[in-house]
């Protein structure tokens, strides 16, 4: 070192405003530190005081003072975070010699590429590249052009093999990059942005929301109340205006795997009208006026022109079709697959909710299993503080106050505000109050067969989902008829409606009594069908030994969750947030507690429940013509 | 004409490939089990590998599926269209030699029948297309290939028909004759109308029936309406045909 460098003063100036402003606070600390150890202060002392250790000070030294003999010290540049400094001179000398080597080896370069290439086109010979395979291949084609052994890179060590990790890494880019710019992946929008108005688009998504909520504070009717437990991750359907970036519901599934009626109970919910809901947490406000489209007396309701889904297979379910274009008579659109950016909206509304709540919280996934904010496996032991009804209230009110936060592309205007203006200045399709509320998603409608109408000692039934229905109507079908409709409510096939093919009314179908306890879907019967059928040859109430089965299996979160949403299902609360669950068990009497006295008791029939009038039944056409008991 | 010949191509990784003349094509027939417009149901897989849609139109009684936006602005221009009667979105399936192939739209227009294939630039193999032509001739049918961006370049008019669509959809069930009448006369002696002055933006409940009948007037072609540079709205002017 020449002498007069030990003097910081006789360095070369360098402004450190020029330094990024990143980078800024690091060169300083450097300087600071370079310039005690050339005041004499020993190495371990000044490291210590600046929190580093002594090899670092040593190395800072070395980059601004060290280097080649023949070059002149790098001094502040040395100093400068993560500046790469000119190394020695025979590397510098040698720069250059693996690019010339590529255009000098006959087929060096096209036999690399040709690796590369392979394995983009996904050629079922490909290659996987890695640094290793890829200087393999390096080799092969130099002894393949009998390249002389004593020019490079024989001559090094490691046969270039840093040169041609970094060309594999260049070339991948390279290619990738390049495929990328000729392939024209369909993710504009369909119509320009400034012509869509509201209601126009209207997209939605599933998420597995990023958290873990506990049972603390639900209230059941199953023996003795639930104690504090956790639950599995939920999934939350959201649908949002493309237009106006207005939420207008959403939908908290108790399952990983959500259903179509998961998806219908959401389309209900944004296409009708709902009374803004009640807090029951305490320290959570709703802000001023209405949350959603849905709670506001003086905004239109959604009736979408274009629901723009994602290819999941619930999706796809015919009842959704049904529902989407026949009722409401939108588009239902699918997009291409794997191109979420078609759904940008829906999924920025996602990544928001993750930001201002799921993340927020102790018990939070994150969103990956590297994420630093994911709960640590000692909480994990533990029920999250967080219960499901204060979480449920908690996306309610993020949900409507990201509806009243102006946005910048509405011109500083909320959501709603932009629902406003819109609902006054542009021609939206709408239908009446009267028509709206005729809609019912969760409705169906099947053509069955009419069996034993010849036998007189047997009364006529028609199969439906595994169980045969009965009923005083179907006498009424003329013997020239062997089919008639049925009209069923997916979340409770306890009763279907039934008619003639040309629409006259016949009545309703009874299930069999022991299948009477409990409104459940026509996904819970299928299930207890397919998978649980020992149970129910074994039970005369199989609902109810189902549901006891459920709750005394709560060993993992999983188990909860589903032992949650069954109880949902049965007590008619499918689609309700848990504060809104009837209090009042839907079945026969309560049946649910019934269970602790009486585990097997066979149900009885409609029309003969103790302490209520006994429905008269006929079963002679000339008492019953119109299947109207 | 050169006969047909096959080259056999090795590559570098040993596997052979087969490539045939495409002079045999017009050699092979064209075929079909029947040309009874039905639409063919698409398959589940194909379903998430397009740009799928489904929705209720209502010159085809059940609801169309739509393989890509073109076919599906194609069909909302097709409903605009007084002289088309009736279309069917992928009406049958017809075999090429061995391919199978389901063209994208069967057009009742004026009584001629169109087969209808959408296509990006209009690209279609010539020979296949000489082969269907033929086929469809045969068969008093026409098979046009229409360019996609010809239908794209309409997206104004096919959105706006779409709109108009949904809102007749929604009140099929209206029975709205009387008010078309009286409408019609009406908007005839005056020369033409704007849908506001007939529609109440506040209250739309009580001028339901002029809504519905005004857009069925429109969807029938007996009024007219710019919908080709603007979104159809309340400022929209109507005129008689």
């Amino acid at each position: 070192m020449q002498p007069r460098l030990a003097e910081m003063a006789a360095w070369p100036s360098l402004d450190p405003a020029l330094i990024p402003k990143q980078r800024r606070g690091a060169y300083l600390r450097n300087t600071r530190i370079v310039s005690k150890v050339l005041k004499g202060e020993r190495l371990a002392t000044v490291a210590k005081a600046e929190g580093l250790s002594a090899g670092r000070v040593t190395q800072l030294l070395n980059r601004c003072l060290g280097g080649p003999a023949e070059a002149p010290p790098a001094l502040w540049q040395g100093l400068v975070p993560h500046q790469v400094l000119p190394t020695d001179a025979w590397e510098a000398s040698g720069r250059g010699r693996f690019a010339q080597l590529l255009q000098q080896v006959p087929g060096l370069r096209a036999g690399l590429d040709e690796m590369l290439l392979a394995r983009l086109k996904d050629k079922p010979w490909a290659e996987v590249p890695s640094p290793a395979t890829y200087h393999a291949l390096f080799k092969n084609l130099l002894a393949q052009a009998n390249w002389p052994l004593d020019t490079y890179p024989y001559t090094t060590a490691s046969l270039a093999y840093e040169s041609v990790r970094r060309d594999l890494k260049t070339r991948w880019v390279f290619f990738c990059q390049a495929r990328k710019s000729r392939r024209k992946a369909f993710k504009t929008k369909p119509t320009v942005s400034s012509d869509r108005r509201l209601y126009d688009r209207i997209e939605i998504d599933e998420q597995i929301v990023d958290c873990e909520q506990s049972t603390a504070g639900i209230e059941l009717n199953v023996g003795e109340g639930l104690p504090p437990l956790r639950l599995s991750r939920l999934t939350l359907l959201t649908a949002i205006d493309a237009a106006t970036d207005c939420i207008l519901g959403f939908q908290l599934a108790l399952t990983r795997h959500p259903q179509q009626d998961d998806l219908l109970a959401l389309l209900q919910q944004c296409v009708t009208r709902w009374p803004p809901r009640e807090l029951a947490t305490e320290g959570l406000e709703l802000p001023v006026g209405a949350g959603f489209p849905n709670t506001m007396e003086g905004l239109p309701l959604p009736l979408p022109r274009e629901i723009a889904l994602d290819n999941a297979w619930m999706h796809h379910a015919q009842s959704v079709e049904l529902f989407a274009t026949q009722e409401l008579g939108a588009t239902l659109s699918f997009g291409r697959p794997r191109s979420p950016t078609v759904r940008r909206i829906i999924e920025t509304t996602f990544a928001r909710l993750n930001h201002r709540l799921s993340h927020r919280l102790a018990s939070t996934t994150g969103s990956s299993v590297t994420d630093p904010k994911r709960e640590s496996p000692k909480n994990r032991k533990q029920v999250p503080m967080m219960s499901l009804p204060s979480f449920e209230d908690a996306l309610y009110v993020m949900l409507a106050e990201t509806n009243h936060r102006p946005r910048p592309h509405l011109a500083a205007a909320t959501p709603l505000d932009a629902v406003r203006y819109q609902a006054g200045n542009s021609y939206l399709v709408s239908v009446d109050d009267h028509q709206r509320s005729l809609w019912n998603p969760f409705r169906g409608l099947k053509e069955v067969v009419v069996h034993d109408r010849a036998d007189p000692k047997r009364k006529p039934y028609v199969n439906f989902e595994y169980l045969r229905y009965k009923g005083a109507g179907l006498l009424a079908v003329p013997a020239s008829e062997s089919k008639v409709l049925v009209a069923f409510d997916r979340r409770d096939v306890r009763y279907l409606e039934v008619s003639r093919l040309n629409g006259q009314v016949l009545g309703t179908l009874y299930c069999p009594g022991s299948w009477l306890s409990h409104p459940h879907s026509i996904a819970t019967r299928r299930h207890l069908w397919q998978k649980c059928r020992q149970l129910i040859r074994a039970s005369l109430d199989p609902l109810t030994d189902y549901l006891h089965q459920q709750r005394n299996q709560l060993n993992h979160p999983t188990e909860v969750a589903q032992f949650l949403r069954t109880y949902q299902e049965f007590v008619g609360g499918f689609g309700l947030p848990t504060s809104l669950w009837p209090r009042t068990l839907s079945g026969p009497e309560g049946r649910i507690d019934s269970k602790t006295t009486a585990p097997t008791t066979p149900v009885p029939k409609p029309g003969k429940t103790s302490g209520q009038p006994t429905r008269r039944r006929y079963w002679s056409l000339q008492l019953n013509p119109g299947g109207q008991s | 004409m050169s006969p047909p010949w096959v080259i056999l191509q090795v590559f570098a990784c040993g596997w052979p490939r087969m490539t045939f003349s495409i002079d045999q094509v017009n050699q092979r027939t064209v075929r079909a089990a029947s040309l009874t417009p039905c639409q063919r149901k698409t398959e589940r897989d194909f379903r998430i590998a397009t740009d799928f849609r489904v929705v209720q139109m209502l010159k085809h009684h059940h609801p169309c599926e739509f393989h890509s936006l073109a076919e599906y602005y194609h069909a909302a221009l097709l409903e605009g269209e007084p002289a088309v009667s009736r279309y069917v979105p992928q009406p049958f399936l017809v075999k090429i030699g061995k391919r199978r192939y389901v063209p994208d739209c069967y057009v009742v227009r004026d009584g001629q029948v169109d087969v209808v294939e959408l296509r990006p630039r209009a690209e279609f193999d010539e020979d296949r297309r000489k082969a269907l032509e033929t086929f469809f001739q045969s068969q008093r049918m026409r098979f046009v290939v229409i360019p996609n961006e010809a239908v794209l370049s309409r997206a104004t008019e096919a959105s706006n028909w779409l709109l108009i669509l949904q809102t007749l959809i929604c009140h099929r069930e209206l029975d709205t004759a009387q008010w078309e009448r009286e409408l019609f006369d009406q908007i005839y002696r005056s020369g033409g109308t704007c849908f506001g002055d007939w529609v109440l933006r506040i209250d739309r409940e009580t001028s339901r029936y002029h809504e519905v009948a005004l857009l069925r007037l429109l969807h029938t072609g007996k009024l007219l309406a710019n919908l080709t540079d603007h979104r159809f709205g309340y400022d929209t002017e109507l005129r008689p045909c």
